[in-house]
């Protein structure tokens, strides 16, 4: 066999001769990486805006969810066993006490959610979260006025775009909200949130805070939905999350109905479900990738047609049927990683359009890549071999009598 | 003819067949053919259409086999290689001359004389020099960037020819090499040939062509399947007597 070089100087010359036809064919797979990267990294986007919180917030943070360890397979997304806010939650106050007499816990607080109404000059039905003044530190939100909860019996903080909503302006500090029969001045307004997804799963924008004591007294059912904990420093988090573990075991009868969960952990079920949608609406994607294969199929089989001749002469100069089945399949690959390299730059721009419109950037990450030119590799060698095989079969004789 | 008998044999055919069809279709186009040819000679095989003497050719070249027979290339026998090691043969002691030049369209004068090297593994720029060189002995050198269809007949097969010696053959099988031109050309290209021939090559020439024959240094005439004469054989039987 000739060197690989020769071939591809040999693909590169006939490629050329025909530019327009490669053009073309190299389009139709294009098309097919390019909706498969888009697809990936808006997927992969998603996931990384929520584990990228998580670091920033300080890395020594640590989440506990009620329920029973998340599914390891995404066959059970379906029928998991996971919490529901309709559930009853299996923390507890007294579970919170007990997690503030662990030492090698430094800030601890609750996140309880109820859906209520809310009456400002005009009424919104939003979600209250009670919580503790710790959450200021461990989360994404800050203040834009006023004061965060400091006490028991605090005003109530609200977000930017529920100020908007309830008072028409941003500027609500110390007007009064009606919860049901209670009344509450406003004394904080949080800053606008840059991106709604959080690992507190609230959209604090339109969201009020109030404390655990406070939103008991509105809806005696409130349940505590998650509690994150904060240590030290990152060093610390292992330590206490030993201690968080064992101390709620022992609350709790040995039943491990709770979760500590920590780092990309915390963004596990938002990157699991991603990734299974992302995997359906790529493998819908990869329908035109398969049509782009079939346009090289087609392409090359006409090129074999239309190089009988060509194939007959070189066969008499000497050629194997190997070197004539690696000069097209070469061919046909290099037309598929063209179409490869263009479709991964047309898929992130068109991700990046779309992102526009979205709540977070897309990511492109190196398996999306490999990804992208393997898969356009795969479909350059297995729609290519077909032609390849039957231009490598032919009879030199009848090919050179052949007239086109 | 003394000297012609010391050099070696190059090709050595003994009872070589080749049927085409089966049952009551079944003929036989080469029927029983044996043949020596020496290094140096310039065969032309003579005949009617449908003698089988472009069969022949074929079978010689290695891009057809034989039903039957025994065929000895260079002292080896090549009808039972592998088509890999067939294709090594063709690349590296056979050069091709058609009746219809055979360039391919799309490559340049250049490209085509350099084909030949692309299956010995010779790099890009080695040889494009080797074909331009060729090219040069042919007084073609300003005609490598043009493409087959800007030459005129003649040209063209001077461009096939020197394709054919681009890689030192030791046999050139030239099937009605003069086919498609005009007396003039024709004889351009049979001094060219001739020449090739005087610098020690061994040439094979199929044609119809009576004129022709006076370039070839031996004659065959076949028909339906089987050598009729062969001016060889006849001067060594009169040698005998």
């Amino acid at each position: 066999m000739i060197p690989l070089l020769l071939h591809i100087q040999n693909a590169r010359d006939s490629l050329k001769a025909n530019r327009a036809r490669t053009l073309l064919t190299v389009t139709g797979v294009a098309i097919g990486i390019a909706s498969i990267v888009t697809v990936l990294s808006l997927a992969s986007g998603a996931t990384y805006v929520v584990a990228q919180q998580v670091n920033e917030v300080g890395g020594n943070i640590a989440v506990i969810r009620p329920g029973y360890e998340a599914p390891s397979s995404s066959t059970d997304l379906v029928n998991r066993q996971v919490y529901k806010q309709t559930d009853t939650s299996s923390l507890t106050k007294s579970d919170l006490k007990r997690i503030a007499t662990i030492p090698s816990v430094t800030a601890h607080a609750p996140i309880m959610l109820v859906r209520t109404t809310l009456t400002g000059d005009t009424a919104k039905t939003a979600d209250i979260v009670g919580t503790t003044p710790d959450l200021l530190m461990m989360s994404h939100i800050e203040m834009k006025e006023g004061e965060f909860i400091e006490s028991e019996n605090a005003p109530v903080v609200i977000g930017a775009q529920l100020s908007i909503d309830l008072f028409g302006t941003e500027d609500s500090l110390g007007k009064t909200v009606t919860v049901k029969d209670k009344t509450f001045y406003v004394g904080g307004i949080l800053e606008r949130q840059e991106n709604p997804m959080n690992f507190n799963g609230v959209d604090f924008d339109n969201a009020a805070l109030l404390s655990p004591t406070q939103i008991t007294a509105i809806n005696p059912t409130a349940q505590i939905q998650q509690i994150n904990i904060q240590t030290e420093s990152v060093a610390t988090l292992d330590r206490a999350i030993i201690d968080v573990n064992k101390a709620l075991l022992a609350q709790h009868n040995n039943e491990l109905d709770f979760r500590v969960l920590r780092g990309e952990e915390i963004a596990a079920p938002t990157s699991q479900l991603f990734t299974v949608v992302a995997g359906v609406t790529a493998a819908i994607a990869s329908v035109s990738l398969f049509v782009g294969g079939i346009g090289i199929m087609n392409i090359m089989l006409v090129n074999v047609a239309e190089r009988t001749r060509e194939i007959g002469i070189r066969k008499a100069l000497g050629a194997s049927r190997s070197d004539i089945m690696w000069q097209f399949l070469i061919e046909s690959i290099i037309m598929a990683l063209i179409g490869g390299v263009f479709g991964g730059l047309l898929g992130l721009a068109s991700a990046f359009v779309i992102g526009l419109f979205l709540t977070f950037t897309p990511v492109i990450t190196w398996p999306i890549v490999a990804i992208a030119i393997g898969t356009a590799g795969i479909v350059g060698v297995l729609f290519g071999l077909y032609p390849a095989l039957r231009a490598a079969r032919k009879n030199p004789i009848e090919a050179l009598n052949q007239y086109t | 003819m003394a000297k012609k008998k010391k050099a070696p044999h190059v090709i050595q055919l003994s009872d070589i067949k080749k049927r085409y069809g089966i049952g009551d279709a079944e003929h036989f186009a080469l029927d029983g053919i044996d043949l020596t040819i020496r290094k140096g000679e310039f065969v032309a095989i003579m005949g009617p259409s449908g003698c089988g003497k472009t069969t022949l050719l074929n079978i010689l070249g290695l891009l057809d086999q034989s039903t039957d027979g025994e065929y000895k290339l260079n002292g080896t026998n090549v009808e039972t290689i592998s088509q890999r090691k067939q294709a090594k043969i063709r690349s590296r002691t056979i050069g091709f001359v058609f009746q219809n030049f055979n360039l391919i369209p799309r490559l340049t004068v250049l490209e085509n004389v350099a084909l030949p090297l692309t299956y010995k593994g010779v790099r890009k720029m080695k040889r494009l020099k080797a074909a331009s060189a060729i090219l040069k002995t042919f007084h073609l050198e300003n005609r490598e960037y043009y493409m087959p269809r800007q030459l005129s007949g003649g040209q063209t097969q001077r461009v096939a020819i020197a394709r054919a010696l681009v890689n030192e053959p030791s046999i050139i099988l030239a099937d009605e090499p003069t086919g498609n031109l005009d007396s003039h050309a024709s004889h351009i290209i049979m001094e060219e040939l001739s020449d090739i021939h005087k610098r020690g090559n061994t040439i094979i020439m199929v044609t119809h062509n009576p004129r022709l024959t006076t370039y070839a240094s031996r004659v065959i005439t076949m028909l339906d399947g089987k050598i009729d004469t062969d001016t060889d054989t006849k001067k060594s039987e009169e040698g005998a007597r």
